[in-house]
């Protein structure tokens, strides 16, 4: 495999819920949104999950690396600064924008599958990874609107943009599934069209339907059908890690496991 | 004029941003019922974020906090580089320029803040609450979301 041996399954790192994740059983790995660190002042609940040895990964928001605009090294520097200040083997960001024209979406927007993109999100990708002390994964997401005129199934454009880039890439089955939900995207084909072998990791999140559109919230509890998507993608491969993201409306703390528990059930069952 | 792909790619995407951030029309064929959903959860989530960072503020508005901000956000869009910090303040100020808030509210937080996470504990911490459209955030660099910058504040 190489970057990634085996991760197990983890837990968005919160600073709300950093007691939590502390005890919670059955933590193997922990990501952190890196653009809420700051190298000089790790919270300590992070410098305790280190020092037992729970890989820290982190994970950006904000690189925009579908954008149009230059890539912000600036950005890119501090995700590698703190990969290195947690000795952690990967980081992560999403195929995204979330700049353009001088604003800021304030959310992570899809690219359009067009060939000019995807040329623009390679070129992008690369001189983060130039710039990057270790490799660096990418994320697909739940995108409420659909750019017209794409030329490339999601999955088509995910895994040229691998073999192009040598990224990896961090699945998540929750956008997967607001994907497939909203847009029509097809979740089994899209399985088959990613490159399985470059799998980083998968997150799995909550979400709620309203008006027949669903929201990837991070705030509600993770809906079977996405615990489904995640035994499907199982039955596919093993994949290194699986990790929990909840952002919001925290739940008690057994609430967290036992959801914690049906990921490894799920992937228990299918393996 | 020759254009590249970073160009073309330049011009669509600023013009879906205008499009869901500022008013602005809807860009060729996009499905404009996907554009309003889109706008909406934007919205939500930036009115969210400023809500949490400026608490006293929503709780002098009351009903009048979304649309007030409704309002506000359409005419002010945030910039590629802002803070949401920075926004929560622009929003106070715009909001008290126009009589709806007392100084108090405008002049927010950063005092009671640091004042708060001083005396309370690791241990109390209090919990994240629900809030609409927060998602995990986009936050810019030195930007915190609420617990984060509590716990660390130097």
């Amino acid at each position: 495999m190489g970057v990634i041996d085996k991760l197990g399954v983890g837990i968005g790192w919160r600073a709300e819920i950093d007691l939590t994740v502390e005890r919670l059983p059955g933590v193997d790995f922990v990501e952190v949104v890196a653009e809420n660190l700051h190298v000089e002042h790790l919270p300590e609940s992070i410098v305790l999950l280190r020092e037992r040895g729970v890989p820290v990964l982190p994970h950006a928001v904000s690189l925009s690396l579908g954008s149009a605009d230059p890539v912000d090294l600036h950005r890119v520097e501090h995700l590698g600064a703190v990969a290195e200040a947690l000795g952690a083997p990967l980081v992560s960001d999403h195929v995204c924008f979330v700049r353009a024209g001088g604003l800021d979406s304030g959310h992570l927007m899809p690219v359009p599958r067009t060939r000019d993109a995807l040329d623009v999100l390679v070129a992008n990708v690369r001189m983060a990874q130039a710039n990057l002390p270790v490799p660096l994964a990418l994320e697909n997401i739940a995108a409420l609107l659909e750019w017209p005129d794409g030329e490339l199934t999601e999955g088509q454009f995910l895994a040229e943009l691998c073999e192009r880039t040598d990224c990896w890439l961090l699945l998540d089955v929750a956008n997967l599934h607001a994907n497939a939900r909203n847009l029509g995207t097809d979740p089994n084909r899209f399985l088959d069209e990613i490159p399985l072998e470059r799998l980083a990791y998968v997150h799995v999140a909550g979400g709620v339907e309203n008006d027949g559109v669903y929201h990837d919230t991070h705030a509600h509890a993770v809906r079977p059908e996405v615990l489904e998507l995640l035994g499907e993608l199982r039955s596919r491969v093993d994949p290194p890690g699986v990790l929990l993201e909840r952002d919001d409306n925290y739940p008690s703390d057994s609430e967290l496991a036992s959801e914690l528990a049906a990921i490894r059930a799920v992937l228990a069952r299918h393996g | 004029m020759t254009e590249g792909p970073r160009e073309r790619l330049a011009q669509a995407q600023s013009e879906l941003l205008a499009a869901l951030l500022a008013g602005g029309p809807p860009p060729t064929g996009f499905d404009e019922r996907l554009l309003r959903v889109e706008a909406r959860s934007l919205l939500a989530k930036r009115r969210g974020i400023v809500a949490m960072l400026n608490p006293e503020m929503v709780d002098e508005l009351g009903d009048r906090f979304r649309p007030l901000f409704d309002e506000y956000a359409l005419t002010h869009p945030r910039t590629s580089g802002s803070r949401a910090r920075e926004d929560a303040a622009a929003f106070a100020t715009w909001a008290g320029e126009r009589g709806e808030i007392s100084d108090m509210a405008a002049t927010p937080s950063r005092r009671l803040g640091r004042l708060k996470s001083a005396v309370r504990p690791r241990f109390f911490r209090r919990r994240g609450t629900s809030s609409p459209g927060a998602e995990k955030m986009v936050t810019d660099l030195p930007t915190r979301p609420r617990g984060v910058g509590e716990q660390e504040a130097t």
